[in-house]
């Protein structure tokens, strides 16, 4: 069952963010919505997380499975080393091995297999942000949602990472959520690419990922 | 590079003590009565026979006890007025006038009404109350106000359940905030402890030896008690910095 949300309105201060909206991401694909800052594509993340409620609309497709966020801030916690962060959200009812086995098999996953025992006081911004995703893939969640997840990554870091995270995800059929301002992010790990515009957000494209991105590139930047 | 700046610092302070020292002594010679002002050795002299004494320990254990009764009656309230004023304004609003004056008031002018009012024993345990509840409190309210809402967001998110917020979120959020409170209620109430033993005369205590020694003009057991009150005073503060680097590694 997709991940739906149906006619969603909602104000933010004086400001209309959502009038109406309606979008929905098919299910074991990775969904990438492209738009200008501010226009509200966190909002919407947070919406599908229940951690923000439309004024009208509904959202479908969420019940009974397991969903991981990863925020636009990292949101470390400054007093847990960087393996204490993955293993924080981890549920306590998984054996303590399965729990440090998981916890070192993503941070591997985001080459900070090292770092393990920093503080993250002692990280860098791309670092802390990797930290963060490891603890977001660490839930092994059915369903993803990532805000920006790659931005602050160093190019070379961010190129493998995205290579492996949509080999991972295509394998194990999670459901991605993903938010991003970058065009060629979205191109190189999307299976479908949603446009959105801003006040109140429009859906201004939607498109399948196959074949040569190029003309869909050219596309894309002729609507931001 | 950290080491040779550290036995830099380490030199400027012996020459500091030294220079203190140094113009100590002058004074005392200029003076010319160690009625008045003995020197240094005189001094220490004093402070080594205060040690060998029968009374010593019965003193400074006693004021010892007041102020760590007094200490602990303020941590308790201010813990636990800290933690409702951080998390609700109309418990911090009602408790507000009540800081702001327990911090304003001269600290003379609540040992003069407690004179009136307590037993000379307790008079200093008071004291040390009024004096170190409005520090432990306001950190309280500061550390549970610093607690990062959106990282409470993330872990409400992940369904973190209440005990575990409060261990491994609240508690070392505040962390920092506990042992600053803690460290300047220390040094401000344990001063506050002397005067009020100065002025209430209990039995036993740093406070009544000072005056003691200051009405038969002993000064050099005066300046040895202060000496006494100053160790124990770096004693604390020493305590404070290492139970703060064995709770807050990760600064």
């Amino acid at each position: 069952m997709a991940v739906t949300v149906d006619n969603i309105s909602m104000r933010y201060d004086s400001a209309e963010v959502f009038s109406g909206f309606s979008a929905s991401f098919r299910d074991g694909a990775v969904s990438c919505l492209i738009g200008p800052s501010g226009c509200g594509k966190s909002t919407l993340l947070n919406i599908l997380a229940g951690l923000a409620q439309p004024s009208e609309g509904s959202v479908s497709g969420l019940s009974g499975r397991s969903v991981s966020y990863a925020f636009q801030e990292p949101r470390l916690l400054p007093w847990k080393s960087v393996a204490g962060n993955v293993d924080f959200v981890l549920d306590r009812s998984l054996p303590a091995s399965e729990r440090s086995a998981r916890v070192a098999r993503w941070l591997d996953a985001v080459y900070l297999g090292d770092a393990a025992s920093l503080w993250p006081s002692q990280l860098s911004g791309g670092m802390a942000r990797r930290a963060s995703l490891a603890r977001t893939f660490a839930v092994e969640a059915d369903v993803l949602l990532l805000d920006e997840p790659f931005s602050g990554i160093d190019m070379a870091v961010k190129r493998r990472m995205m290579e492996s995270l949509k080999n991972l995800w295509t394998a194990s059929g999670t459901t991605v959520i993903m938010v991003t301002h970058d065009v060629d992010e979205a191109l190189a790990v999307g299976d479908e690419v949603f446009v959105l515009s801003r006040h109140p957000v429009q859906l201004l494209l939607q498109k399948d990922l196959t074949g040569d991105p190029t003309p869909l590139r050219s596309e894309i930047l002729a609507l931001l | 590079m950290k080491s040779s700046s550290s036995n830099k610092n380490i030199t400027i302070v012996v020459i500091s003590v030294t220079v203190l020292l140094a113009l100590w002594a002058l004074a005392a010679w200029k003076v010319g009565s160690e009625h008045i002002l003995p020197g240094p050795w005189k001094t220490l002299t004093a402070t080594v026979r205060l040690l060998g004494e029968a009374s010593f320990l019965a003193v400074v254990g006693h004021t010892l006890l007041r102020g760590l009764l007094g200490f602990a009656i303020a941590a308790v309230a201010g813990l636990s007025l800290g933690i409702a004023g951080g998390l609700s304004d109309g418990v911090n609003a009602f408790m507000r006038p009540w800081v702001v004056i327990m911090r304003s008031t001269p600290v003379v002018a609540f040992i003069l009404l407690a004179l009136i009012w307590f037993r000379n024993d307790s008079v200093p345990v008071f004291i040390g109350v009024l004096t170190m509840f409005p520090m432990i409190y306001i950190n309280i309210v500061d550390g549970i106000r610093s607690v990062d809402e959106k990282t409470v967001e993330m872990a409400r998110f992940y369904g973190i359940p209440r005990a575990r917020m409060v261990r491994e979120v609240y508690l070392p959020a505040i962390a920092p905030f506990v042992v600053s409170g803690i460290s300047s209620a220390v040094g401000i109430g344990w001063r506050a402890i002397v005067v009020g033993e100065v002025l209430s005369q209990p039995q036993y205590g740093i406070g009544t030896v000072m005056h003691s020694a200051q009405t038969f003009l002993q000064v050099d057991i005066l300046i040895a008690w202060t000496v006494v009150a100053i160790v124990l005073g770096a004693i604390f503060e020493w305590l404070i910095r290492l139970a703060e680097r064995l709770l807050i590694k990760w600064k």
